[in-house]
């Protein structure tokens, strides 16, 4: 019997407020931003404008690399008042229980109301929040899947826990 | 075939849908991009089946906007099935018909309910504010009477001219009773080239959004900024060749593009729009008498949502207005 493939969960959008779906976004435009016009003498010439990803102010770690900074909140935290800025999870907040779930053909697109990101995860992962979800945050942390073994889903309750949608009463 | 599997969106909906549900308004800003100026409503028949096309492809939030949604002769009945369907919901307006009285039916709608109601002001000086929008004092004293009656608000603040010295001071005016405010740059539209007195530099825009930064520090962590990381992000240092002008010369500058996968906009003919800026340039069909995902997953909104650019960067402006200028060629696909 073909092994169950394995639940995967990836970011897909920074914010639902004027953002983009990640590989979308700048780095992928800003490398395409090219143009073929005429010269002053008629010739077709090619121009290239690539912007760079250096912000004016250094950011200690994930220099020059915006996106690494966003994901990760670094830039969040070297330029706004405190880490807490980044997000809107009050203490105790059981922020698993509001994500809101879509399905899609690929699996399906997950929406963290508190802190406005969407998720992507394909079918096995869709499958593995439904039944954390159903899980009471008081037992997650003992949380054992009906579906999948622990090693199957250790990358996936990784990323919950790096995004902070993995809460634990 | 339109319903070809090739024209299939990746996604089986978009996240966000914004419903223009009226082309008027009562006022008449100098900068704005809505073309608000033609007293249509959408039709309620159709805007209710649509909410319910939307609830059951999975929405997750919906903005109603315009115009000026509350001219909309049914906007509270729309709210109210907005939000009884479970989305979360935006409706953003200019606060100037928002009155006691309707205040406080909005908050009986939206208690207990995901809504944001965004209004727009300027400046909490009616002097400065009415430079550009109008209407400041009814404004301000209705914003302050809205978030006394529990309904969560956010405040839309366009920098200009008028306003760039002073702008983060409206934090300071109605903070905590609004915790929420949104800035933007003034936009390159039809109306602001007009009064290119209220246009900004990017200098002039750096330094207010360095100047939110460090005033933002000032308050609780409650105090909710969503475009200042935005902003920051997107002032990286350009190396840019002498292109970069194709850039500058486009009449707007939009720094980020979902274009037609994860945001619509809908007009109040139900005309299927990727992008809110590049109105003319974006339109994916019509959904009037169609299914919303017939026209989701048509050959015209394939051509929309893969199109080589935004379309916001094939426009420029010129004497006799926009225009479409298709930069980049068949024959130089290569390029792309």
């Amino acid at each position: 019997m073909a092994k169950q493939q394995k639940p995967t969960i990836e970011l897909y959008l920074y914010s639902m407020n004027q953002e983009f779906p990640v590989g979308k976004g700048h780095v992928t435009f800003l490398e395409r931003h090219s143009e073929v016009r005429k010269d002053i003498a008629g010739k077709l010439i090619s121009r290239e404008a690539v912007a760079s990803n250096t912000f004016k102010e250094k950011v200690a770690g994930m220099a020059n690399d915006w996106s690494a900074q966003w994901i990760h909140n670094q830039w969040v935290q070297d330029y706004t008042k405190a880490p807490s800025f980044s997000s809107r999870v009050k203490p105790g907040e059981d922020v698993m229980a509001k994500l809101i779930m879509r399905k899609e053909e690929f699996g399906g697109l997950v929406l963290d109301p508190v802190n406005d990101r969407v998720y992507k995860v394909n079918a096995p992962g869709y499958k593995l929040l439904e039944e954390m979800k159903k899980t009471p945050a008081a037992k997650l942390k003992t949380f054992k899947s009906a579906e999948f073994a622990a090693d199957e889903m250790e990358s996936f309750v990784s990323f919950l826990k790096g995004a902070g949608l993995w809460t634990t009463i | 075939m339109d319903n070809d599997i090739a024209y299939r969106a990746p996604l089986k909906a978009p996240l966000t849908a914004s419903l223009w549900i009226t082309g008027g308004c009562n006022l008449a800003c100098k900068y704005c991009y809505a073309d608000a100026s033609r007293n249509i409503y959408m039709d309620p028949a159709r805007l209710f089946m649509l909410v319910d096309e939307f609830r059951d492809l999975g929405v997750f939030d919906i903005t109603i906007a315009g115009g000026e949604p509350f001219l909309h002769p049914q906007i509270f009945q729309v709210i109210q099935q907005i939000l009884d369907s479970g989305m979360q919901m935006g409706v953003l307006t200019n606060g100037v018909l928002l009155d006691k009285e309707k205040a406080s039916r909005l908050a009986g709608i939206a208690e207990g309910k995901k809504m944001i109601l965004q209004v727009s002001l300027d400046s909490p000086d009616p002097r400065i504010n009415d430079l550009t929008r109008g209407m400041g004092e009814t404004v301000l004293r209705n914003i302050k009477h809205l978030a006394k009656c529990g309904l969560q608000l956010q405040i839309s603040c366009v920098l200009s001219s008028a306003n760039i010295d002073s702008a983060h001071l409206i934090i300071d005016e109605l903070y905590p009773l609004v915790k929420r405010f949104h800035f933007l740059n003034i936009q390159r539209t039809d109306r602001s080239l007009k009064h290119p007195e209220l246009l900004i530099s990017d200098s002039q825009a750096y330094d207010f959004w360095m100047r939110l930064n460090a005033h933002a520090k000032k308050f609780p962590p409650d105090l909710f900024l969503p475009s200042l990381r935005i902003m920051l992000r997107s002032y990286g240092e350009e190396e840019s060749h002498e292109s970069w002008e194709f850039h500058k010369n486009a009449t707007f500058s939009c720094q980020s593009c979902s274009i037609g996968l994860t945001k619509i906009e809908i007009t109040p003919e139900f005309d299927m729009l990727g992008c809110d800026i590049a109105k003319d340039f974006s339109k994916m069909g019509n959904i009037a008498e169609k299914p919303f995902a017939e026209v989701w997953n048509s050959r015209d909104a394939y051509t929309v949502r893969n199109s080589p650019y935004p379309p916001c960067y094939k426009i420029r402006s010129s004497g006799d207005g926009v225009a479409l200028e298709d930069n980049l060629r068949p024959e130089f696909a290569c390029f792309r």
